[in-house]
């Protein structure tokens, strides 16, 4: 399937109401700031990122490799290591803000209410333990008194996950495994506590195209049954208006566009959006790739940081940084240009 | 399973190692610049006097034939005897190698286990404080040549302070030693139940074994570092915190994927210092293996010179195996290969 056809079907879905129903709320980030203090400089990795997922949701986080994506939710998840640093910014999970959680705490929330699927399989997992082993480790960290039921959680998790013979697996090491089968284990894990909220960074990458849609439907199937929510990044569109409810755009660790998957990708406001719409590859059309790089994150550009890009860019984007725009719909962005840029699909 | 399967593939090649080891003795010998029958005849000998001695040590022969000769008596158990004492090589061997292995393996010991911990204190907390500290200390060890920290031990702890017992070897020289069993003393004195041997032995180990302890715990705490830093920032440790394990085991799975690189140092410093400890060996009257080589190479005792490079070779022979199949047993990557 395109990822035109996916865009279209989107359209039939009903939108979400972008306002704040706070009961619904899950997780809330705003004004999430992150910098890394490097020989180099300090690379200005995430600046002021604000989005939410509401419960039952699945929210896209899409824009280039290098624009902050894993920095955002390594962030949220208390994982920035020296010399990188949360300088500001929350970010609510049911009403707690995670980043003024201690050690202990957060280590409690992670891997039990919030699950964390990795991007690579085989550099998430333990090379040199046994698979057994290592979720009797997630069990053990969170319920000591579970030891005696590992081998049955783990089985069912894994048998949830689609593996047909979850002993052997059990019993074996990850380089034993297909990268399919090992993205399996690591979504087992991820999932085997029951989280409400699941994390996804780029789960399928590396994965060969066919086996990359078995793991995006097993993903979805699990968060969709269980009334889960995720944050699902990635930097491929057709994802994104396959698999999403809502999507936020970043570029150079900025959010610069949000909204639903319909209002996104069919009406895309920032020039930065619709060029990564334009690359989507779409049979009878020629492909458009963005030219460019995104700008130095250490000597991070005044204005809006997409200007070097843009074909638009005119007198005030060289100085002012957009302010969020809204339109109807509840969909949002960071652009001095007040018209619609077309794109038509 | 498996594991056994490598270790008997990976033996295979000891028969081979083991040739290319004797080859290596008799030539590097053979090749040694010096005639050693000169140096037993002293300078006055007349002509006569050195061929006679040439004749008797075989030294007349061609190459070749030395060889054989070699191989033959080496098969047969006979390692030649000393050119000066006189004694069997083997039993020389046999003799001075206890000891040595005695310290180097209590000295490795003690540097893997204060090398290991500063190595780790300074990856957990790269970049703070103790970074800093355990770095400033693992420079200080590196850059005190051991002789010179021996020396300093011993003015320290044995003429300053009095804590440590004189360097004149094993024992004290009004202690008896207890009769031999395995050939290492401190065992044999355990076996022997005497206490106040043993507890001599002990106190005569201590300064020697610190040496080298915090000599190579340099060594241990820098192939520690090196390899526990990008395990520590690696997608792995990113993933067992993200499912919530404990900093204690987070380390501990960083450890894991990091102990290869510093057990396979370990091997390479035991296999190395097997004949190298000589200088720490001489400092504190060890009797050591080193300390007799050197003995061996200044006055071009050849058969003991043979015998030294035959038994160290060995030595290194079997470390590197059994280390390689330690690595197996512990990384199931390589041994499923
Ligand atoms: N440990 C680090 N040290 C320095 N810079 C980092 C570090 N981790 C990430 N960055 C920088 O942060 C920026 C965002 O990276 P990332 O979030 O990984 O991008 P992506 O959107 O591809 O996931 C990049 O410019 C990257 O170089
Ligand atoms: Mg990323």
């Amino acid at each position: 399937m395109s990822a035109l056809s996916a865009i279209r079907r989107s359209r039939n879905r009903p939108a979400r109401p972008d306002t704040d129903t706070s009961g619904h709320r899950l997780l809330e980030v705003s004004g999430l700031t992150t910098r890394f203090d490097t020989p180099d400089g300090l690379v200005q990795a995430v600046n002021g990122v604000d989005l939410h997922v509401d419960r039952a949701e699945i929210v896209g986080v899409v824009g280039e490799s290098g624009c902050g994506k894993s920095v955002t939710i390594r962030s949220i998840l208390g994982l920035v290591r020296p010399p990188g640093r949360v300088v500001g910014g929350t970010a609510h999970f049911n009403g707690v803000d995670l980043l003024t959680l201690r050690g202990a705490e957060l280590r409690r929330l992670r891997g039990k209410d919030i699950g964390f699927i990795a991007q690579n399989p085989f550099s998430a997992l333990n090379p040199v333990m046994r698979i057994h082993r290592q979720f009797r480790n997630i069990m053990a960290a969170h319920d000591p008194a579970s030891a005696g039921e590992v081998r049955d959680r783990a089985r069912a998790a894994l048998a949830d996950v689609g593996i047909a013979g979850p002993g052997r697996v059990l019993d074996g090491y990850a380089h034993q495994l297909s990268g399919g089968m090992a993205q399996r284990v690591v979504i087992a894990m991820a999932m085997l506590l029951n989280p409400a909220f699941v994390i996804a960074d780029e789960p399928t990458t590396g994965l060969d195209l066919t086996v990359q849609r078995q793991i995006l439907d097993l993903i979805r199937g699990l968060v969709r049954e269980h009334g889960r929510s995720m944050l699902l990044v990635t930097h491929d569109l057709g994802v994104v208006a396959q698999y999403c409810d809502r999507v936020v755009v970043m570029y150079a660790g900025k959010v610069i566009e949000h909204g639903s998957v319909r209002d996104v990708l069919t009406a895309p406001r920032h020039p930065y959006t619709q060029a990564l719409i334009r690359a989507i590859p779409r049979p009878g059309r020629p492909l458009v790739h963005l030219t460019g790089r995104p700008p130095d994150l250490v000597d991070y550009p005044d204005g809006c940081p997409f200007r070097a890009r843009c074909p638009h860019a005119f007198e005030p984007c060289g100085h002012t940084v957009p302010e969020p725009v809204t339109v109807a719909s509840g969909q949002t962005y960071r652009c001095h240009l007040r018209e619609d840029g077309e794109v038509g699909l | 399973m498996r594991v056994f399967g490598y270790a008997r593939r990976r033996m295979f090649f000891l028969p081979l190692g083991l040739l290319s080891v004797i080859v290596l003795a008799f030539l590097l010998v053979n090749a040694l610049p010096g005639n050693p029958a000169g140096v037993i005849a002293g300078p006055a000998a007349s002509p006569a006097e050195l061929a006679g001695i040439e004749r008797r040590l075989g030294l007349d022969k061609p190459l070749w034939e030395r060889f054989t000769d070699y191989v033959g008596a080496l098969v047969r158990g006979d390692f030649g005897s000393s050119y000066y004492t006189d004694r069997p090589i083997l039993s020389e061997i046999l003799r001075f190698a206890p000891a040595t292995l005695e310290l180097v393996v209590l000295s490795l010991t003690i540097a893997a286990v204060l090398g290991v911990g500063l190595g780790v204190l300074g990856a957990y907390y790269k970049g703070r404080s103790a970074d800093r500290t355990s770095r400033l200390v693992v420079t200080t060890f590196q850059s005190i040549p051991d002789f010179f920290l021996a020396l300093l031990l011993i003015y320290l702890c044995f003429y300053l302070a009095g804590w440590a017992p004189a360097p004149v070897g094993r024992l004290g020289l009004m202690d008896e030693p207890p009769p031999t069993v395995t050939g290492a003393l401190l065992i044999d004195a355990l076996i022997s139940g005497d206490m106040r041997t043993f507890r001599s032995a002990v106190a005569h180990s201590l300064l020697p074994v610190l040496t080298l302890g915090i000599y190579y715990s340099a060594y241990f705490a820098r192939s520690t570092y090196a390899s526990l830093v990008p395990a520590l920032e690696s997608k792995q440790v990113e993933f067992a915190r993200a499912c919530g394990l404990s900093e204690r085991t987070v380390l501990a799975y960083a450890f894991r994927q990091a102990r290869t690189p510093i057990l396979t140092y370990g091997g390479i410093l035991l296999a190395a210092l097997l004949g190298g400890a000589a200088i720490i060996e001489t400092i504190f009257s060890w009797g050591g293996f080193g300390e007799w080589a050197i003995d061996s190479i200044l006055q071009l005792d050849i058969p003991a010179v043979q015998g030294f490079i035959l038994a160290a070779g060995v030595g290194t022979l079997l470390v590197f195996t059994a280390l390689d199949i330690l690595v197996a047993v512990l990384d199931p990557r390589v041994r499923y290969d």
